[in-house]
């Protein structure tokens, strides 16, 4: 028997009884359907975190200053401020680090024509676009001359930018900050969410000096209120948290056996429990479809085996006719099989679709790769050569005489 | 016609009951039918008709003896060399027709060509010559719901012919139909014996058993006499 006769008496026998393919069809559709939706779903998820990470800078550390304990309530990191200008300029000299920037952080109105915002100003120096891998999209990043002489010049973030200048090109404009007229230099480029939901374009930046002395005023002169660090590469991330440890208790003439006071965290550790949590559940998610589709393929068995014994005296007809024991496996393979190939075909458009849906409506973040879409498929031509396999068998194992004298 | 078609020596069959007993239904029976041979088998219900039958047609093989069929002994055969043995040599006719309601009268005549190999366009043209033959080639893309008793067992006779088989086997051909079609299905075989076929019949009526050359009574199993000149009985 040649495989287009086969495919010819397969499809035939399906559309014989169209209601019962289609609903046995519909248990592969809605299998793949929810593979191909839940794995775009964890991918988009995972995709998100994945941005988030890389728009927070890669290897990443932040020094605090140390808590203050006053009467026996400790107040918390960073209220004493033990960090100093110099301690940074000092870690940034240690071999294992790429660059460090001092972090001099305070909300303040900012004043713009007829518009006003209040935001997050930031006092630091221009090896805070090497820390965070943070470009300006327009304009300049400070000058060293900037940062001398205490230049009032700002940069902004773009949710800055859309609320003080809308359309205007702010490039050169002078706005005031606390009053002081400060001139854009630059606008910084789009960073979207942080991991924790935090607009990190709700930002400006001026001059670490000019924020210590015309700004926020100078309550601890030469202090920072935490220090950003990026270590040369991945590897040497432990190497780099122990010498700083080292150098700012050195620094501090901190005795052995005394508490440090400053910590050191290390954000790239964070950002990874982060990305394995989201795997997790987008494993999960797929996990769960997959059931979805195992629910399928026994769907597919189940009919299989009930067509199977109400076609016994067909069989029998057949293999009295002359059909070989393959004839009459494959042609019950094979409708197996082509059920669940056209139902996760017909899944795939339908997983598609609504992840199209779902992320033009609800704003979901979601990703189909041509790998899941080839995941649900390949999985759902086993499942129907698996499942379809008994039936099957059990069909071509039949003895002539017996199926002929089958009511 | 004189060559050897079907040889049996001492065939035996046995069924196993589900109490773990052996039933005998055929008792060792010993025959030769010659190539061009029409002959009939008679006997009671329980005579073991239906099985010696099944034999004859490689749906089953012998517990004991030998059964050669052109030469080709059955018994040691697996069932994929039966189901083409059965592809070559063999045309079934049963009572009930047995045809695939599914199936248009041209594809049903063309299944046996499906499992023997047959490319598609000659299976069209082969299956069409065969119904037009039995006068049914104006209804190739009727199904077989569509058409009278004995219009079905002419398509189920034109399907038993489209391999040219050496041996048609009819199982009470004539069992379900009436008197008048009864005839003219058993003039289709006379003309089909005329062209030289092989015909093995079971029935239980002398009028259809009429029709052969020879008619092998059985009774419990056993041959209990073999009539050379059938059509002289009256």
């Amino acid at each position: 028997m040649q495989f287009s006769d086969t495919f010819l008496e397969a499809s035939q026998s399906m559309g014989a009884n169209r209601l019962r393919t289609g609903l046995t069809m519909l248990g592969m559709i809605i299998g793949v359907a929810s593979v191909v939706l839940m794995l775009a779903i964890g991918q988009g998820a995972q995709a998100l975190v994945t941005e988030s990470i890389a728009s927070m800078g890669s290897n990443l550390f932040i020094v605090l200053s140390g808590a203050s304990t006053a009467g026996g309530v400790r107040m918390g990191g960073g209220t004493v401020p033990t960090l100093t200008y110099k301690d940074t300029m000092a870690i940034g000299e240690l071999e294992s680090i790429a660059a460090v920037a001092p972090m001099l952080p305070n909300s303040a109105p900012m004043v713009y024509g007829s518009n006003n915002w209040t935001t997050q100003v930031v006092g630091t120096t221009s090896e805070y676009f090497e820390v965070r891998d943070w470009q300006p999209s327009k304009g300049v990043v400070f000058t060293p001359t900037d940062l001398r002489s205490a230049n009032r010049v700002v940069l902004l973030g773009q949710t800055v930018v859309n609320h003080l200048f809308g359309d205007e090109d702010p490039l050169g404009k002078i706005l005031r900050i606390k009053n002081n007229p400060f001139t854009v230099v630059g606008v910084l480029s789009s960073k979207g969410q942080s991991l924790d939901g935090r607009d990190q374009d709700d930002t400006a930046l001026i001059p670490f000096t000019t924020a210590q002395r015309k700004v926020f005023g100078n309550q601890f002169p030469g202090m920072v209120r935490y220090a950003m660090a990026k270590a040369t590469s991945a590897e040497v991330m432990t190497a780099a948290e122990a010498q700083m440890n080292d150098l700012l208790r050195q620094r501090h003439r901190i005795r052995s056996g005394m508490d440090d006071d400053f910590s050191i965290r290390n954000l790239t550790a964070l950002a990874q429990t982060a990305q394995g949590a989201t795997k997790a559940m987008s494993m999960m998610l797929g996990a769960i479809a997959g059931v979805s589709l195992l629910v399928g393929g026994i769907g597919i068995m189940n009919i299989m085996l009930v067509s199977v014994t109400e076609r016994t005296r067909e069989i029998g007809i057949r293999m009295a006719i002359g059909a070989r024991t393959f004839d009459i496996l494959s042609q019950f393979l094979l409708e197996a099989l082509m059920i669940s190939l056209s139902g996760s075909l017909l899944g795939v458009i339908l997983g598609v679709t609504i992840a199209w849906l779902v992320a033009t409506s609800f704003g979901m973040n979601v990703v189909v790769t041509l790998t899941s879409i080839l995941l649900a498929f390949g999985v759902a031509a086993a499942v129907g050569i698996f499942f379809g396999f008994y039936p099957a068998k059990k069909a071509s194992a039949l003895r002539p005489i017996e199926a002929l004298r089958y009511q | 016609m004189g060559d050897i078609l079907i040889q049996a020596t001492s065939l035996t069959k046995d069924y196993a009951l589900d109490e773990g007993e052996i039933v005998r239904v055929l008792h060792g029976l010993d025959f030769t039918i010659e190539s061009g041979e029409f002959l009939a088998i008679m006997g009671p219900s329980g005579s073991g008709k239906s099985t010696l039958m099944n034999l004859l047609g490689c749906l089953d093989t012998p517990s004991g003896g030998h059964y050669l069929l052109k030469g080709e002994d059955t018994a040691a055969m697996s069932p994929d060399q039966l189901a083409s043995l059965r592809s070559r040599k063999i045309g079934f006719v049963f009572q009930g027709f047995n045809l695939l309601p599914r199936k248009s009268l041209i594809d049903n005549v063309a299944l046996p060509l499906v499992y023997s190999g047959v490319p598609r366009v000659d299976r069209e043209r082969i299956a069409r010559a065969i119904l037009e033959e039995v006068g049914l080639g104006d209804r190739l893309r009727h199904r077989p719901g569509q058409l009278s008793g004995g219009q079905q067992q002419r398509v189920a006779i034109a399907r038993a012919l489209v391999n040219k088989p050496s041996l048609i086997l009819a199982d009470e051909p004539t069992g379900n139909l009436d008197t008048k079609t009864s005839e003219d299905i058993l003039a289709l075989f006379d003309s089909l014996h005329q062209q030289g076929l092989t015909i093995i019949l079971v029935t239980h009526e002398p009028d259809v058993a009429r029709h052969a050359d020879k008619i092998l009574y059985l009774i419990d199993g056993r041959i209990d006499r073999l009539v050379v000149n059938a059509h002289a009985i009256q």
